[in-house]
């Protein structure tokens, strides 16, 4: 009796964790997309455990955080290919707290070539998207 | 400091682990197996020897669960130095990493304090606690914990 609802439990939760991460984004960042364009400052990081980057806007200086290796190379986001000094727009998903400038990326745009770090999130949370995507 | 920093940084083997695929999560996935044996030893050790638990004979489970746990702690040790070789200049500004690393001293410390004295003696020979071992047990379980927590906080603050 007991080893049934548990199991039943168990299927529950594995079953709403799953949902929960097929159509949601990073738990400390909002669901909704938004882009970032702006100059690259300083070093861009491109490597484990994910690719760095600060990006200026008139917003202020965003830390973006984008993938790990296996996202950013096989995007061919490899080192050198961004340069501090260097325009870019990102979009991504925001950290939730307003206060933070903070971006997790999912596409990178730089001198025309698109990024595509996290390819299954752009599918599913920017290409469906009609209205334009808000600026930060 | 900074110059050492600097050489791990630029060291070949870290330079391809940076960029690695497979090799950061096969080694993460290492460091998390040395974490989880080190405090699921540990701990249940200390838990007896704090009091709880007193059916469970300590006397011939003190030198196996202490064993183990010392086979936890050298592999995260050795994984975690190739995870730090990563960002060294970064995790070593990080607050929560020097917090951690200050936990594992204590926590190193205390466990050689122990064994030096006749404390530890008591406890594998007679399965006797002493206040002594009692003490060390207490701050055994604080080091590693709060290691495992300042640890993992590294990955939520640092930016």
């Amino acid at each position: 009796m007991f080893g049934r609802s548990l199991s039943v439990a168990l299927a529950a939760t594995a079953l709403a964790a799953s949902a929960a991460y097929a159509h949601h984004g990073w738990a400390w960042a909002e669901e909704a997309v938004s882009t970032l364009s702006g100059t690259v400052e300083g070093e861009v990081y491109v490597g484990n455990p994910h690719a760095t980057m600060n990006v200026r806007a008139e917003s202020g200086v965003w830390f973006v955080e984008l993938a790990p290796p296996a996202g950013t190379m096989a995007a061919g986001f490899v080192d050198g290919v961004v340069r501090a000094g260097d325009q870019v727009t990102i979009w991504g998903h925001r950290a939730l707290d307003p206060a933070e400038r903070h971006l997790k990326g999912i596409r990178v745009e730089h001198n025309g070539q698109f990024y595509d770090v996290y390819p299954d999130r752009v599918r599913e949370d920017l290409l469906p998207l009609t209205a334009p995507v808000p600026a930060l | 400091m900074e110059q050492l920093l600097g050489a791990l940084h630029d060291w070949p083997v870290a330079v391809a682990f940076r960029q690695s695929y497979f090799a950061y999560p096969a080694v993460s996935a290492l460091h998390i197996l040395g974490l989880g044996l080190l405090v699921g030893s540990i701990v249940p050790l200390d838990l007896r020897m704090v009091g709880l638990f007193r059916r469970v004979p300590l006397q011939p489970i003190a030198r196996y669960l202490s064993a183990a746990s010392g086979v936890g702690l050298a592999i995260a040790i050795v994984t975690g130095f190739f995870l730090f070789s990563v960002k060294p200049e970064e995790y070593a500004r990080s607050t929560p990493f020097l917090i951690k690393l200050a936990a594992l001293a204590v926590g190193v410390l205390n466990v050689a304090i122990l064994r030096v004295g006749t404390a530890w003696r008591g406890v594998v020979e007679q399965g006797v606690v002493s206040g002594r071992a009692f003490t060390h047990a207490l701050l055994s379980m604080l080091c590693w914990v709060s290691a495992i927590f300042a640890g993992r906080w590294i990955a939520f603050i640092l930016d």
